[in-house]
């Protein structure tokens, strides 16, 4: 038996879509608490409405990368697996990572080695699902904990705390934007950067003057989108 | 019930917390059933030691850096959007962005209850939307718009995603507090120029703590010489 048979086999599909569909159940779950608590503290409904929006629409510009790695993956591991990987914590640069040195540690040149066979497959479903777990490991034991010893701390209501969070994230922040911006043998990424940047700030002015609010609430997936349309643009041109 | 706000608060966290772990737990169950109802399944044998050599790599590799991320998500996302994110993953590039961008619309500060919340919900709405794009082209859509999305012409703009994301998130953040962002770019960029910016990338998550922490040192040092402007509504705690 070739090992795609399995990979394509009922019982593959079924136990994918079973996580898949618990997966999309738990942020229904979430969603109706967070919901309830926002009425009960006294965020609007039209704002908690925008924000899920928002997020929903521009999400789908950078699902659109994971599609096409979809389907290079499935030529090698079949159709439901790597639809599984990628719809729950994986990433498409972690996968093809995790099946390679699999195969590789078989004695394999990759994973469309034609020595591919059914244990291997077996071998690969195990290493690249327990390699990546590790951050939901992490929660189970300590994310409680954590968050009860944060919350005390936030109970001395110090004026610091919203200053405190804010220099993490633009820490965080600074330190991913860091390498793009300092590598100037890539002067795409930089004109990416700038040209998204530069949108940002325009679709806030031009909410303002013209007073539509819309501009400013799609403001990240139209200036991703610019962002994205200056490297076309910038790579054809030069 | 005649809960007060803080008890109610509790209550609130408490029910993210178990609900987290529980959806955690049936999560991480259902992933790691997979591989196993196929082996048992279909009978294969395999090499436990060598499930253990090819896995080990990665998870000496990623276990450290879940931790790591997971503490440092935290106090943006608050722990209801961390759990979520460990399960759906593309944290980075979607699940912050899109947490972000909704707390920015909504006019709520991260780490906030206010902001928990509509973390909470972008995320959810983010996850809920890379799921059912994947869905769809597993099954209908992906052989149509792979050979579009494939095109050349459109591959420096899937390239600079990142960038794109980076120019159009930092920005009106940055414009927001100069102040506090001054010490994170400064140290990042200084990091990037001396040790190169592809071995900071490599390395984002152990660098990632430093620059926080040197963000938020600096932003209390100003706090406490009173060189920042705190808006008056800042700090209160509800």
């Amino acid at each position: 038996m070739n090992y795609l048979e399995v990979a394509n086999s009922n019982t593959m599909f079924f136990m994918c879509a079973l996580v898949v569909l618990f997966v999309m159940l738990q942020a229904v779950l979430f969603i109706k608490v967070a919901w309830k608590r926002g009425m009960e503290i006294g965020i609007e409904r039209p704002v908690m409405k925008k924000a899920m929006t928002n997020a929903a629409l521009f999400s789908v510009i950078p699902s659109l990368p994971i599609v096409i790695m979809l389907m290079v993956l499935s030529v090698n591991l079949g159709q439901y697996f790597p639809w599984l990987r990628l719809s729950v914590v994986g990433s498409a640069t972690y996968e093809n990572m995790a099946a390679d040195i699999v195969a590789k540690a078989s004695g394999l040149a990759g994973i469309a080695d034609p020595g591919f066979d059914i244990p291997i497959f077996a071998m690969s479903m195990w290493v690249m699902s327990v390699g990546i777990i590790w951050g939901i490991v992490f929660n189970i034991f300590f994310m409680k904990s954590l968050d009860k010893f944060s919350k005390k701390a936030k109970e001395s209501k110090s004026h610091f705390i919203p200053v405190l969070s804010g220099a993490l994230f633009i820490g965080m922040l600074a330190l991913m934007s860091a390498p793009y911006i300092t590598n100037t043998k890539n002067t795409t990424a930089i004109v990416s950067f700038i040209s998204a940047a530069i949108a940002v700030l325009l679709c806030g002015k031009a909410s303002k003057v013209s007073g539509i609010k819309m501009i400013d609430e799609f403001s990240l997936p139209i200036s991703l989108i610019v962002g994205m349309a200056s490297a076309i643009v910038y790579t054809s041109a030069f | 019930m005649n809960m007060t706000d803080t008890e109610r608060s509790r209550a609130f966290d408490d029910t993210i917390n178990n609900l987290g772990r529980i959806t955690s737990i049936i999560s991480l169950a259902l992933m790691l059933s997979v591989p196993l109802v196929i082996t048992l399944f279909y009978k294969i044998e395999l090499n436990m030691t060598e499930i253990l050599a090819a896995a080990g790599g990665l998870i000496a590799m990623f276990a450290p850096m879940a931790v790591v991320e997971n503490i440092s998500y935290y106090p943006i996302i608050g722990a209801g959007g961390v759990y979520l994110s460990c399960i759906t993953g593309n944290i980075m590039n979607m699940k912050l962005p899109s947490a972000l961008s909704g707390m920015k619309l909504a006019g709520v500060e991260p780490g906030s209850s206010e902001g928990d919340i509509v973390s909470i919900l972008s995320i959810a709405a983010s996850s809920f939307v890379t799921v059912s794009i994947l869905m769809l082209s597993m099954f209908i859509i992906g052989k149509y718009i792979t050979p579009y999305l494939s095109k050349p012409i459109l591959q420096p703009a899937f390239a600079n995603i990142m960038p794109a994301l980076l120019g159009a998130l930092v920005t009106p953040f940055v414009i927001k507090s100069v102040k506090v962002s001054v010490t994170p770019f400064a140290l990042s960029i200084a990091l990037c120029l001396a040790l190169g910016g592809g071995f900071v990338q490599r390395y984002q998550s152990y660098f990632l703590p430093l620059i926080m922490l040197a963000s938020v040192g600096a932003a209390y040092y100003m706090y406490r010489g009173r060189m920042l402007e705190l808006k008056p509504d800042m700090g209160k705690s509800k």
